[in-house]
């Protein structure tokens, strides 16, 4: 019987313990919970609105071209980006309120405290409502020298025209370390002992440039006589200049375009002539390096119209010290009339040269990440046995996708 | 009589039960709300912390000014609190101690102003910098969007060549009495 009441003493207790203890524990586990539940949603959604804000601001991108006489700002991004402050480089600024919708564009930038709206390229910094800063008038600038030169390529480029080697960057600023080595053989023997471009820029300054392998020289035609054949800058008439091939005569300077011409011996044999020209530390490659494309375009004057099919190969060499790889490429030819000519037509070479870099060890080997690179175009011509004679030689373009170009505008 | 003693005895044990429940359920609330107050504080300083971008927009070289951008990404008003430090050593704790501060409108106790630390944790400014007793801090009333904050005055350059290679601008929150870093600008000079 004593022993029953203590049992029944030691479950009373039990129960009552039970009682206190387990709302207790209730109470603690679900604040404990809820706070930490609270804590990350906290966290998740002040993040995930971060990380937005963060998108769109990585995305804002503006572009400037210019139309007749103003610098047009265009909105090429996927958001809207809204101007609120500009700045000049003497250290003034002004707050400002200018929208520019996505697609949309704009002349002027509206100032919030009343005075007049202020012309795009007369405003060195404009920062957006997200915090990006863009340097409307060298963008203005930029886009104005390069529309000068009218680039384009025609056909629909699968690259932007940040990846073409227009003229205007061929010189540009900087001009003096943009190195252009340019060498001609004949059948693999030296052909002509000095050869060198030449160019006529309208930026930084309209002038004629020569480039003999250590960087644009200006006012080239000031102590040097060029050759008449290479005064005309735009041998094919479309409103892009070319660079020309010539040779460097000592002995009063003169520079003349160089001249392929076929035997007219009667022996019926081709001559080969290899034109390398080489880009000193043109490319840059990017943090992944995948397939890089180098497109190009050639074009020469045939004084005299050849028998048979000039054929002319094409070759790519991407080096980097002691290290080089090379690449062959495809190749379109074309020859037509040049207007207001008595004889004698335009004959364009147009091609591309793949680097197939991460499908194949040995060019893996060579073409790494963020590196630089010289790149060389080298040109096999084959001209036929006959009066053939391949003039004035010019590069018109060089564009290329899969790395960065170095030289900038 | 062996009834009362067991009544008796039940009556005490309830008791002894009941009181040490009751004090035990006061510190584990007292617990609790600490628990909890510290859990909002992190929300609010995890909030604020996202919601606000600092960045660099324009050095004046000549007057010696730089503008850093302050952005508040969901556009509402606040108002920030800074501390401007620059000096030849760049980590944080090597720029209080001794670093040259631009002067502020307040004076704060070290011991209220939270940094955060290289591992995350807040830190108040007393503990890196024991003979720092007070620190110079300036409000910035944000309007919501992107404001101009223009850090200037200080006793030396901020330009290179002199001898502050770096400088620091750390944004605070005021929560209570106490100041919470919700972002940093960062600069240094070769």
């Amino acid at each position: 019987m004593r022993r029953g009441s203590r049992k029944a003493r030691k479950g009373q207790a039990e129960v009552i313990a039970a009682m206190i203890l387990i709302p207790l524990l209730i109470v603690v586990f679900s604040t404990i919970t809820l706070s930490m539940f609270k804590t990350s949603v906290t966290g998740t959604s002040s993040f995930a609105s971060r990380a937005k804000f963060e998108q769109e601001r990585s995305s804002e991108a503006l572009q400037a071209v210019w139309a007749d006489t103003a610098c047009r700002i265009i909105n090429v991004g996927p958001v809207d980006v809204t101007i609120v402050r500009v700045w000049w480089v003497n250290g003034t600024y002004k707050a400002a309120n200018e929208l520019i919708k996505k697609g949309g564009d704009i002349t002027k930038v509206s100032l919030s405290e009343g005075s007049n709206p202020v012309p795009v390229n007369a405003i060195d910094y404009a920062v957006t409502s997200r915090g990006r800063i863009f340097p409307f008038k060298t963008m203005c600038e930029q886009s104005q020298s390069t529309t000068n030169q009218n680039i384009n390529v025609y056909g629909g480029v699968p690259f932007t025209s940040e990846e073409i080697l227009n003229m205007t960057r061929l010189v540009g600023t900087s001009y003096a370390d943009k190195k252009i080595i340019t060498g001609v053989t004949k059948d693999g023997a030296p052909f002509i002992p000095n050869v060198s471009v030449l160019y006529w820029a309208d930026y930084p300054e309209k002038d004629w440039y020569l480039n003999s392998g250590s960087g644009w020289v200006k006012d080239i035609d000031a102590y040097a006589t060029i050759d008449p054949k290479a005064l005309d800058p735009d041998l094919d008439n479309n409103g892009i200049n070319e660079v020309t091939i010539v040779s460097v005569t000592s002995g009063g300077l003169k520079l003349t375009p160089i001249s392929l011409s076929g035997k007219s011996d009667g022996s019926g044999s081709s001559i080969n002539y290899m034109v390398n020209i080489t880009f000193v530390n043109l490319l840059r490659t990017r943090d992944y390096v995948d397939v890089i494309t180098v497109y190009f375009k050639l074009v020469a004057y045939l004084s005299t119209n050849p028998t048979k099919q000039i054929t002319v190969g094409t070759a790519a060499i991407l080096q980097r010290g002691v290290n080089s790889a090379f690449a062959s490429g495809t190749v379109a030819v074309g020859s037509y009339a040049a207007p207001g000519s008595s004889g004698g037509s335009i004959f364009t070479v147009t091609g591309s040269i793949i680097f197939p870099v991460k499908a194949y060890d040995p060019y893996r080997a060579v073409i790494v990440e963020n590196e630089d690179y010289n790149l060389t175009l080298s040109f096999t011509i084959n001209i036929p046995s006959g009066s053939a004679n391949l003039d004035n030689l010019r590069i018109e373009y060089v564009a290329v996708t899969g790395a960065e170009l170095k030289w900038k505008p | 009589m062996k009834g009362q003693a067991d009544l008796i005895s039940a009556v005490i044990l309830v008791s002894v039960v009941l009181v040490m429940s009751i004090s035990f359920l006061g510190y584990a609330s007292s617990l609790l709300s600490q628990k909890t107050a510290e859990s909002d504080l992190n929300n609010l300083l995890q909030r604020e912390a996202a919601n606000t971008l600092i960045y660099r927009e324009y050095e004046d070289e000549e007057g010696g000014v730089l503008y850093l951008g302050v952005v508040r990404v969901d556009g509402t008003r606040g108002t920030y609190y800074y501390l401007a430090v620059n000096k030849t050593y760049c980590s944080i704790n090597g720029a209080i101690n001794g670093g040259y501060f631009k002067g502020g409108v307040l004076e704060v106790s070290s011991s209220r102003v939270y940094v955060v630390t290289s591992s995350g944790q807040y830190v108040p400014l007393s503990a890196l910098a024991p003979s720092l007793s007070t620190v110079p801090l300036n409000p910035l009333l944000h309007e919501g969007g992107n404001e101009l904050l223009a850090v200037g005055d200080f006793t030396v350059s901020l330009n290179p060549p002199s001898t502050p290679n770096c400088l620091a601008v750390i944004l605070f929150t005021q929560v209570g009495g106490d100041y919470y870093e919700v972002g940093r600008y960062y600069e240094t000079w070769e």
